[in-house]
């Protein structure tokens, strides 16, 4: 039953989505087709061929976007942690995540990459940077949104802060830290893509820019392609993580936190 | 074992917004040892606020409270005091036997000879449910397990913030009866706030009932229904009397109009 209501639910995306593809096909066979658009046969072809180097680019910038992501969660947990047990933090920090969120990081990458070399530090960095607001918001929120009566709960039992945090506030954060954590690590892939066209000796980003560049447009496309299941995958992983880790019925306004 | 709790002259003010509004007013009463008194008034009267001070979840402005000698805040530090929320406020990721024995979790320990969280789930009437989770339960059955939780570490005073006051009628007053079961059986002092008067009654040795805010005692009134108490004694000239004496004391003269009378028998042509 289960199985049945997924297909249902999955079908007419799949449907449109073929529909789309085959149209573009006819449109290309027809000769309609602007040339920087790629033919979806074009595009599968490119995704084949090639050696592997669509793969060999793709590890080195999941890689760095892996690390990135592992170093703005560190930063926001770490972060978080600050403003809720020290209040006169709080809003030091709140400022601060909203001034990382501003950043451009398109006019930041080069600048870092004058700085780092076209090695993979940068493409940390930019990808720590893009990660870093969803999961800090994510947590932020998560530690305030424990009700009123559960801290009138901890304080007639006696908990100490730290019981209060890991018995009552930690629990009803996890919701809202996933829906942070699943955005991040899609974030975080895309902006080691960013930093990548900036300037990088290899990657899916300086793949991209190199197709680009030598109007190779199924390349192009490709690499978009490549692009987009990896960070769809990303935030699946991290959803299957939380299905394993919040395995209570949470409130709506929990799950559509970001 | 229970203790006596002694309100002297308590008042309470909230600031909000810097604006005082005055909570409750020079309230004075003394509370016997293992008794149960319930306390009505009007919403926003300031009862709830009133079981806050005693648990020691808010400071009174003025005044002292002293339970069994002592101050509340030595009484909470050392957990002797139960409290059951309007809301159930259950941890939805433990299940019922682990929310029950939070206070443990918190406390280190159990009450030394005291019940375990499967005695308490008998108690309640919750046997084959320890493994449930919150969500998985009623109304009903979620607030008798607020109630085993707070009885965990047997505590001297027990204190129930309109604990059914979510319920529908007929789990309200079966609720009320498993209650007066328990209490029996512990044999704490506790103290029931409610917007119920008939619930008020039927539970409690005394009545105090309060004024519109800021709160103050109208009226102590001393309920003469005897105990054990069921259901039937709901239609004794005795708690009607009562009922009616509290009904006048809460809406003054028109009260009559309105006052409850024992049902008439059934005729059936």
């Amino acid at each position: 039953m289960r199985r049945m209501n997924l297909i249902l639910k999955v079908a007419p995306a799949l449907a449109t989505m073929l529909v789309f593809l085959a149209a573009v096909q006819m449109l290309w066979f027809a000769g309609r087709l602007p040339i920087t658009v790629a033919p979806p046969s074009a595009i599968i072809g490119a995704l084949i061929s090639g050696n592997g180097a669509l793969w060999f680019h793709l590890q080195t910038t999941l890689v760095a976007a892996l690390l990135g992501f592992a170093v703005c969660c560190a930063a926001a947990i770490i972060l978080t942690l600050v403003a809720h047990f020290v209040p006169l933090l709080r809003d030091f920090i709140n400022n601060l995540a909203v001034a990382i969120y501003a950043l451009p990081l398109i006019a930041l990458a080069p600048t870092l990459v004058i700085w780092f070399g076209t090695g993979p530090t940068v493409r940390v960095i930019i990808a720590a940077l893009a990660g870093f607001y969803p999961v800090m918001v994510g947590c932020l929120q998560g530690l305030q949104a424990t009700e009123s009566a559960g801290r009138e709960l901890m304080r007639v039992l006696a908990a100490s802060p730290w019981q209060r945090f890991r018995l009552l506030e930690l629990p009803t954060a996890m919701p809202f830290v996933f829906s942070g954590l699943k955005i991040s690590a899609a974030s975080a892939f895309l902006g080691a893509i960013v930093a990548e066209w900036t300037g990088a000796e290899r990657g899916l980003g300086m793949f991209m820019a190199y197709a680009l560049f030598s109007f190779n447009v199924p390349q192009v496309w490709a690499a978009m392609v490549v692009c987009v299941i990896t960070a769809l995958a990303s935030y699946l992983a991290v959803a299957g993580i939380e299905r394993v880790v919040v395995t209570w019925d949470v409130p709506e306004q929990a799950r559509g936190a970001l | 074992m229970s203790l006596e709790i002694k309100i002297d002259r308590v008042s309470m003010t909230y600031t909000i917004e810097r604006r005082v509004v005055p909570a409750l007013d020079s309230i004075d009463v003394t509370i016997q040892s293992g008794s149960f008194v319930a306390i009505v008034g009007p919403s926003g009267c300031g009862k709830s606020t009133l079981l806050r001070l005693i648990a020691d979840i808010l400071v009174p402005t003025e005044g002292t409270i002293r339970i069994g000698g002592r101050q509340p805040s030595e009484l909470r530090q050392k957990r002797q005091i139960g409290f059951v929320f309007q809301d159930p406020t259950l941890l939805p990721w433990r299940n019922v036997l682990e929310n029950i024995s939070l206070p443990i979790a918190v406390a280190g320990t159990g009450a030394p000879g005291g019940p375990s969280a499967t005695d308490l789930l008998d108690l309640v009437g919750l046997r084959g449910f320890g493994e449930a989770r919150p969500a998985q339960l009623s109304g009903g059955m979620q607030q008798r397990v607020a109630i085993a939780r707070a009885l965990i570490l047997q505590p001297s005073v027990l204190l129930l913030d309109e604990p059914f006051g979510a319920l529908d009628e007929i789990t309200r007053q079966r609720m009320n009866v498993e209650l007066l079961r328990i209490w029996t059986q512990t044999g704490t002092t506790a103290i029931l706030v409610t917007h119920s008067l008939s619930e008020a009654i039927f539970m409690a040795d005394r009545v105090l009932v309060m004024s519109e805010r800021p709160g103050r005692i109208l009226a102590d009134i001393k309920v003469p229904v005897t105990r054990p108490r069921g259901l039937d004694q709901m239609a004794t000239a005795a708690f009607f009397e009562t009922v009616n004496r509290a009904r006048q004391v809460l809406f003054g003269q028109g009260a009559d109009d309105t006052s409850p009378r024992p049902p008439s028998p059934v005729t059936v042509a």
